[in-house]
This record gives structure tokens, sequence and C-alpha cells, in this order.
């Protein structure tokens, strides 16, 4: 060890000042609260839109919002996701989603052929769907994967990681087979004739199915239950009727599974309507849901274990799909279609929760503006708009302070503030991406084309710090909305400074010639001489929604706003500055 | 990452991790905050299922990195150099000395600062600098180098003495 090793640690030492950990442990774990509700309305409306831009060929679907108020759902109900359901037309098969209270029904895919299985991975971003084929859709990849081609009676495991299904073998007995997600992997847990119906338990240790009942039993089916490894195989309900379609209650406590085994009069056994009943997992304790003498079928639990969905077909032909409380009350029609399938997406990836307690802590209420509607399926306020090229033309960027739940404008900022594009410039927006997190409100900025592909980018200014605005990049792909950020592990999203406030200034640019990156943001502050800036320039490149830092200047310029790069003013990057950040 | 292993480096780490952190941007808030982000963000990823074998390590590192980049290193880095070298000079404190070290540390660019802060006031060994740093450690070592140049001039003009009694 030197001399000036020890000097050095010894001057640290005395300069350092350790800072005070009383109630940070308690701080940081509030931090994680509200990061956690932030990350969850992102991602949900992210992967929302997500799923709408990757089947929009099908529909101009265009919303990420909408439909959520619902005046007559309970809050238990409305804290569940939406209900994905399948309708046939007897040639293609469509996928829609639709809020447990009946609202926001959105076509999510069409599928050629039968579509009679739908599950959706634990949490809400992977879809399994088919017949025989099977596929899966992930919101965040946008792809669809092919999973199998004879399977039947898909179910996610519990992690996302695995699928157990039937499979149908031809000339062979059926068989329950586990794949990795991505369909390879495949292990056999069990064998025998007509399988079908697989649900994983929640702690991911057992696996629900329906295989035939005892031998002599006619066209019966039973519902089993194995360990996830293929051992223990036990036959649960041992009847000699139909019993089908289980279902582990969230909290595994409870199997949900319909049955024909009280048949009304006239009915015999094994032809009978099914009615909905609950037994404990080792089959005991059966208790019936439903007396309706309707097919009740395809019956799924809300996420949160509180309600069940499922679908009914009454002898006059009136079908629907029907929630009810698991406790068979309230019992509502939720929609009057003819579904073949249902799967209950869960919150948060299938939509936005509102109100969050973090973000509309009592907004407050001003009797003007007065709300408008810029085809967003709510009322918005305080918009704000600039015009670029977005993929057509001249087409518009907002940003809209949504509504408040109880009516009235709330303050700017002071409810959620949307992103909200208008491609073809009719003046109804395309897509939308919300909440924004504004620092106290946001306001369009800029719409400059920073990566030169023919559309415009959207500079969103998100608050200001020491006289700067800050500002943030979204991209628009088709109707949708994405926000640009680092592709650096644990790296901050990319959030840019834009003024001259003094001593230091900050800008944006969008180089030519020979300089790397498509655009660089740098800042400058005066030496301690007061006789130059001292530069700092980070060069960055745009590859779809990822920034990446390639290069990386510090020099000294004379202290002269002229000796300044460009930036900082009233264009960026060609495109006019459109407004300050509120504050 | 549990609420035992979050309080255990906060009564542990974190007075120091901040305190190198404020030296190396010249924001004592701005410290505070990333490396408060950084434990947000381990709790998260525990979380999710991955595994973070030494909290201090991936806070330590997650830390630096959002002092470095984005929002926070904009708010963090204005003016840093200019409140390293004026430095916090507070009653009965020998400022002569506090503010030669400051200014030394101040002069210093970024990266230099960051790697003698990390090997002289957290004691970390130059693999331990490279990989809180996330470069080669051949990388780490040069940076510390040229620094310690830079600052044994600086520093050799103080008074020891003085050092030692006060």
């Amino acid at each position: 060890v030197t001399r000036l090793d020890e000097q050095l640690r010894r001057e640290l030492d005395r300069i350092a000042e350790p800072a005070d950990p009383a109630r940070v442990t308690e701080a940081v774990l509030r931090r994680v609260g509200r990061a956690e509700a932030m990350r969850r309305v992102k991602v949900g409306a992210l992967a929302v839109a997500v799923a709408m831009a990757s089947v929009a060929g099908f529909l101009g679907l265009t919303r990420v919002f909408g439909g959520r108020e619902s005046r007559q759902a309970a809050a238990t109900l409305a804290a569940n996701g939406p209900i994905t359901f399948v309708e046939h037309d007897g040639r293609t098969s469509s996928i829609s989603t639709i809020e447990p209270d009946g609202s926001g029904r959105v076509k999510l895919l069409a599928s050629d052929g039968l579509v009679t299985d739908l599950d959706w991975s634990s949490d809400g971003r992977r879809l399994v769907y088919g017949w025989g084929d099977l596929f899966v859709l992930d919101l965040q990849t946008e792809e669809t994967t092919r999973l199998t081609p004879n399977g039947f009676g898909v179910s996610w495991s519990p992690d996302g990681s695995r699928v157990v299904f039937a499979e149908d073998r031809e000339g062979q007995n059926d068989a329950i087979v586990v794949t990795n997600a991505g369909g390879t992997g495949a292990t056999v847990l069990t064998e025998a004739s007509n399988l079908g119906w697989t649900d994983w338990s929640p702690d991911g240790s057992r696996i629900l199915f329906v295989g035939p009942g005892p031998a002599g039993a006619g066209q019966g089916w039973d519902i089993y239950v194995m360990n996830a490894d293929g051992s223990g195989v036990t036959n649960l309900t041992n009847s000699d009727t139909v019993d089908l379609d289980p279902s582990w209650s969230p909290d595994g406590s409870t199997i949900l599974f319909r049955s024909r085994r009280d048949p009304p009069p006239g009915w015999t056994v094994g032809h009978a309507p099914d009615e909905l009943y609950l037994m404990a997992p080792d089959g005991s304790a059966v208790r019936r849901l439903t007396t309706d003498d309707a097919r009740d079928q395809s019956p799924v639990w809300s996420p949160d274990g509180g309600w069940i969905a499922f679908t009914s077909q009454a002898a006059n032909g009136n079908s629907g799909i029907y929630i009810m409380r698991a406790d068979g009350t309230d019992r509502t029609r939720v929609a009057r279609v003819s579904a073949m399938a249902l799967a209950w997406q869960s919150l948060p990836e299938g939509e936005l929760v509102s109100p969050l307690p973090s973000l509309s802590a009592a907004p407050s209420q001003s009797a003007a503006p007065e709300p408008t509607d810029i085809g967003l399926g709510f009322p918005v306020c305080h918009v704000s708009s600039v015009e670029g090229d977005f993929g057509s033309g001249r087409g518009t960027a907002y940003i809209a302070t949504r509504m408040g739940d109880t009516g009235g404008c709330p303050t700017e900022g002071g409810g959620f503030q949307v992103i909200a594009v208008d491609v073809s410039g009719d003046g109804i927006a395309d897509g939308s991406l919300g909440p924004l997190e504004c620092d106290p409100a946001c306001r369009p900025f800029a719409a400059p084309d920073i990566d030169a592909d023919g559309i415009d980018e959207i500079a969103v200014a998100v608050g200001t710090t020491g006289g700067s605005t800050l500002f943030e990049l979204y991209a628009v792909a088709g109707t949708t909305i994405r926000p640009l950020g680092y592709d650096c592990t644990n790296c901050n999203e990319g959030v840019f400074a834009w003024g001259r406030p003094g001593g230091h200034a900050e800008g944006a640019y969008c180089p030519s010639g020979q300089t790397p990156g498509d655009f660089v943001t740098w800042w400058a502050e005066q030496t301690d001489d007061g006789n130059a800036y001292s530069l700092v320039e980070i060069f960055i490149d745009v590859k779809g929604i990822f920034l990446f830092e390639v290069d990386r200047r510090d020099s000294e310029v004379p202290f002269d706003a002229s000796a300044l790069p460009p930036g900082g003013g009233d264009d960026f990057c060609g495109a006019p500055v459109a407004g300050a950040a509120a504050g | 990452v549990d609420e035992f292993d979050l309080r255990d480096f906060v009564h542990q780490e974190y007075p120091r991790l901040v305190a190198a952190v404020a030296l190396i941007t010249g924001s004592r808030a701005g410290a505070e905050d990333v490396v408060q982000e950084g434990l947000v963000r381990a709790w998260q990823r525990s979380a999710r299922g991955e595994r973070i074998d030494s909290l201090a390590a991936w806070t330590r590192t997650v830390s630096l990195n959002l002092a470095r980049s984005g929002l926070r290193r904009i708010r963090a880095e204005l003016g840093a150099k200019q409140r390293i070298a004026a430095g916090i000079i507070r009653q009965g404190e020998p400022s002569s000395v506090r503010v030669d070290i400051r200014r030394a540390l101040g002069r210093l660019p970024r990266r230099q600062r960051e790697a003698i802060v990390l090997r002289y006031y957290l004691d970390l060994d130059e693999a331990e600098v490279a990989a809180a740093m996330g470069t080669p450690v051949g990388t780490a070592k040069s940076l510390l180098s040229r620094a310690r140049s830079g600052l044994r001039e600086a520093l050799g003009e103080m008074d020891l003495a003085e050092v030692k009694e006060t």
C-alpha cells in the first residue's frame, strides 16, 4: 500500500457523508409498491396495444382504453380482467374479449377452422388456442407459434414455462403430454382412450384431466387427477355419467366442473343438459351450482376466484356468456353470443385498472374546460397536440387527460394523461398509450423524424428540471405507440433535456455527415474559470424502439452560445418545438 | 431479496454506497434517489424469480448505471463538477483539506472519478471496480492509474500532519 493509497482512503473517508439509514427500508418498500402499480398499468396498456396491433390485419382496432367504467359491476368483479371467448361461423373462429360487465367487446383475432381451447398464461401475456392445431400468441413479442398439431384441452403450468394437453394419436391411445412453452421437450404423463380437458393446479403439483369412466359405463367421462410427473392417477368422480371441463379454483381449494349427472325429468343420464358443480380436490363435497336446465358449459374461474364465467344455451336457443359469484348467486348475462370456449385473462395485463389509488387520489375537479371526445372511447380534457406524418401524410399526436371517474375534468396531469395519435388525419385517434408519467403534466413537444424512416417520432415533454424541459420519445408503428428506451440492463428510460438556463445548456439534434448516431443529446456547463463550456455529447442510434449509445464525446468549447451544438432552441431535428411542459 | 435482506443492506451498505455515489455525482439527493431505485429494481427482479447472489454488488452496479444514464444522470450530473469543486464547507471542519480533495476529484474525468471512489472509498479490489463499472479489469486498472497520477499532484501538497490531528 503506497502512501498515496493510504492518503486517498483517508481523504475520501473524511469528505464522504454516509447516509442515514433510518426509515430507508420503508421508503424503498413504498417505492416498490408505486413502481409495481405503474409497471402493471404500463404493461397492461402496452400488452393490449400490442395485441391489437398484431392482429389488426383482421380489424382496425384502435383503443387501448375504453369500456372500463362500469356502473353496475361490483368492485370485486372489476378487479378481474376481460373474458376471452370464441365464436365459430362454420368456417372461421374469432376470438374476442369482453369486460365482465358486458362492456368493451373487442375482437382479438380470427383463425381458420375450429377453436375450442383457450387458456391464458397466469401473467396474462400469452394465449394458447386452437383445436388440434394449438397456437401460442405472445403479446410481448407479437409472435404466434404453433405448439402442436394434435393437442386438445390445453392448460398452462402456473409459471408459464410449460403446457399440458391431451394428444390425439392415431391408432393408439390418447396421451396427456407436457411440453415446454415452445412445444418442444414433450413428455407423456399418462395414456388412455378418450382423454381431454386438462387443468394444471395453481401450485403446479397436480394436473386434472378428463378420461374414460369405469369400464362398462357406456360413453361416460370422469375427472381424474394425477401428480405433475404423471404418477398417482386417481379417478375423482367415478360416475356412470359425463363429467367434463374441470378447473382448479385459483387458491387450489375447489374444483369446478360440468356434469350431466342430475337429468331433468324426461332426460336420460349422459344426454342431459350440463350443469355446473363444485367439489373438493379429493372428489368429495360435490355441490351443484346451476339448476337452469340449459347447457351450462366452459366454466372458468375469475383470476381472483370470486366469480365463475360460463356459456349457457337454453332449450329455446337463447345463448350467452354468463357470470355468477362462486357460490352460484348474482347470475348475470355478460353477452348474448353463442360462445364455444372461455378463458378469463388476469389483470394487470388485460386492461387498465381504474382508478389506481396512487394515481387518482382525489383529482381536483373543475367546471372548465369541458371534456371532449377524440375517439379514445372515453372523454378527455386538456387536449394539446402537435402535427406530424405518422404513416400516411398529415396526422396529429395528442396528449390528453382522461376525464375523472366521477365526471368533470381533473387538473392537467391530475388524472391519467394519455398519448394518442391520429394517423389518418380525420381527427379521430387511431391509437393510444397511457398513462404517461408526467411531472406535473405532459405536453406534446415536437414531431421530428429522428431515424429518417419517413415516419415522425413524437417527443413528449414530461416535466422540467432547473429551467430545462425534459422530454421522452415515442415511435408510431401502424396505430401503435411505443416508448423509446435504452436497451441496456437497468438503464433508465430515454429522457432528454432541452433548454438554456444560464450557465447550463442542454439540447438534442440530428447530425449529418460522418457523425455516428441518429441523434445527439448534449449538455454543457460553464467551466470553473468561466471562459468555456464543458460539453458532453452522447451519440444515439435508434433501432425500432431501442436507443443505443454509440459514442460519447467530452470537450471544451468557448463560452459562447454559438459554439454549442444545435438544439435547445425552437427546432428539433427539423421539427418545430411546440411547447414546454406545464410547470 | 426479502425484507430482511433489504434491512440488512440498508444498515450495512446503504450509508456508504450513497456517500460514494454522491462523491461521484456531486449530488447527495440524487445519490439517495439512485441507490433507492437500485433497491426497488432488485426487489422487483427478485419478485419475478430472478436470482441476485449479492444484493450489495448488484445494487452498486445498478445505482452507478442509473447515476450514469437518463433522467437521473441529467439531474445529478449537471453542475456536478462545480458542486464537487465548491464542496460543502461546514462549520468546524478543516475547509482547506475538504476543498482540496473535492476540487481534485471534481477535476477528474467522470470515469476516473468513479474508479477512484469505488477503489478507495468503497474499498473494492480492481476486479470489483471493473464489475461495478461494467468494464474489463484492464480498463479499470488504466482508469485508476491515470486518476492516481492526477490526484498525486493535488494531494502531494497537502499537510498530512494536519489531516491526522483533525
